[in-house]
């Protein structure tokens, strides 16, 4: 085989797999190898499904012989997040209270990736239950950031994140609750999109807040992106968030011009969150690129960050404490201290307070949507700069405000995507959102930007 | 505080967390910054402003709750 396994994007795979220049199973074989090498010091693989990625490799290698590939996914193989259910594997969401829990039943992205070929490598580290901070007290450590191994992902897709930029896969499936997908993308230089609300049905996937978990993918690019999210969106009965709308393909989309469209810039929140330095530049640059490109830049006026970060942070708060609450009556040492700290004062929560936040909740989302009708895009950054992996103070879950947490409460659409690199060579990033429901524009906007800003050459060296 | 130690020890207990003095200490500390947080977030709602907690009845015509059934 000459082709780098670990370089390829899911793009170029399916090119190879589509012109017979790699079989399924040598691309299987070569991401078990990187695995195999590599995980031990990166730890983003809770489960790796070695024979069972080979035998799906085989069938899919007679499938496109005979049959032809069946979608660009045949062939491809990717990660979930270890809180998305695969039938027959084990789903632990990184606790030892599911340490054995083998699920029963497919999720349903699972049941649309494996239907259009795609094939399950295992489940990636996250933080526990999806939640807390990186901790050494649960089921396995924390996975590392490959870019640098003394630094953090972030979390708490951080396992998938990890595995896609190190190319242990091509692609990963991921959970956004306030930042989950965009935080650890940004910091592990990948792509991550938090689709609309209702967009990708969240069934068979263990929950952190109800109204505010998204799942949605993360993979290399912008063009790997849309390529799964066309899998992976559309209606599903089981999730009560779904809505009913037809999908469009939208790798299909990205090559459409941006000329004329209206980036809103949060100039307020940029001052509140207090941007470090180099991200501020990077982020700079870009919003300079998207004006070349044609777009119109324009400051925007959103309600503060806070408003946002309080009302998701006491929702959450009251669904993780009813979620975990026979674990914390029964168990409570099988949860680590992190996420047993983060959650139990949920008991003291107040009736009138949780709607409270609620009422609030849909107050900010209605702002947001009439910010939306002046522009189409809102461009901000994804995240501060990556930091060394340690130990989080417990109490850094109730404090600070983030880019990411508003857009869990308003359901739009966000994509984090790198921006280029700092000083030490960790990577940087920004976010662009959209309308509720215009995935299209905003991957068009992102396939756009990242072709000027040229930052997808460099990977990590881990060899 | 809106609680007390003492307080948030029956509040708990109430809740079926019997846990041991060290584990109300952590109760007692992480309750103090989601009270800065509850506080911040406290708004004045009129009789009239829309609830936020709606239910949507053909929702559960195609989901219905598995869990409470069984």
């Amino acid at each position: 085989m000459s082709v780098e396994v670990g370089r390829l994007t899911l793009a170029q795979s399916a090119s190879l797999l589509r012109a017979g220049s790699i079989s399924p199973v040598e691309l299987v074989d070569g991401y078990l190898k990187r695995i195999s090498d590599l995980d031990g010091k990166l730890q983003s693989m809770i489960t790796v499904c070695g024979d069972f990625a080979r035998a799906q490799a085989k069938l899919a290698e007679r499938e496109i012989l005979e049959t032809k590939q069946r979608s660009p996914l045949h062939g491809v193989p990717y990660t979930l997040k270890d809180v998305i259910h695969a039938k027959g594997v084990r789903t632990t969401a990184q606790s030892r209270v599911l340490k054995d829990y083998v699920a029963s039943d497919n999720s349903h992205v699972q049941d649309l990736l494996a239907g259009a070929g795609g094939i399950l490598l295992g489940k990636t580290a996250t933080w526990e239950f999806t939640h807390g901070g990186p901790s050494w007290d649960v089921l396995a450590p924390p996975a590392r950031n490959p870019w640098n191994l003394d630094y953090d992902t972030a979390g708490s897709s951080s396992g998938s994140c990890a595995a896609v930029a190190a190319g242990l896969c091509s692609a990963s499936i991921g959970t956004d609750t306030g930042g989950s997908i965009r935080t650890p993308s940004a910091w592990c230089g990948v792509t991550g999109l938090k689709p609309t609300y209702g967009l990708v049905s969240r069934y068979g996937v263990l929950p952190n807040s109800f109204s505010q978990d998204h799942v949605g993918p993360i993979a290399w690019n912008v063009e790997d992106v849309a390529l799964i999210l066309e899998t992976i969106a559309g209606y599903d009965p089981r999730d009560p968030g779904s809505h009913r709308l037809s999908i469009p393909k939208y790798s299909e989309h990205l090559n459409g011009a941006i000329y004329g469209l209206i980036v809103g810039i949060p100039v307020d929140w940029l001052r509140e969150a207090e941007v470090a330095d180099e991200v501020r530049l990077k982020f700079e640059a870009a919003v300079s690129k998207l004006s070349e490109l044609g777009a119109q830049i324009r400051e925007v006026k959103l309600p503060p960050l806070q408003q946002y970060e309080d009302v998701k942070r006491i929702i959450a708060l009251c669904d993780l404490y009813s979620i975990h609450s026979d674990t914390l009556r029964t168990n409570p040492e099988l949860l680590g201290d992190s996420l047993r700290y983060r959650i139990i004062a949920g008991c003291l929560v107040r009736a009138d307070e949780y709607i409270g936040a609620l009422r609030m909740r849909a107050k900010l989302a209605h702002e947001t949507q009439q910010v939306f009708e002046t522009v189409d895009i809102l461009a901000l950054p994804a995240a501060g700069v990556p930091k060394p992996l340690q130990p989080q103070p417990h109490e850094s879950i109730f404090k600070g405000r983030s880019f990411n947490s508003p857009f869990n409460v308003s359901g739009n659409p966000a994509l984090a995507m790198c921006t280029g690199f700092a000083a030490n060579g960790l990577p940087l990033s920004m976010q662009l959102v959209g309308r509720l429901f215009s995935e299209v524009t905003v991957l068009r906007a992102g396939h756009q930007l990242e072709q000027a800003i040229n930052a997808r050459s460099n990977r990590p060296a881990l060899n | 505080m809106r609680f007390n130690r003492d307080e948030i020890k029956a509040i708990m207990a109430s809740a079926g967390l019997n846990v041991d003095e060290s584990r109300i200490d952590e109760v007692v500390s992480a309750y103090g910054h989601v009270e800065v947080i509850l506080d911040r977030a406290k708004r004045s709602w009129a009789y009239l402003d829309l609830p936020a907690n709606d239910f949507n009845a053909l929702l559960a015509s195609s989901t219905g709750n598995k869990a409470a059934e069984s």
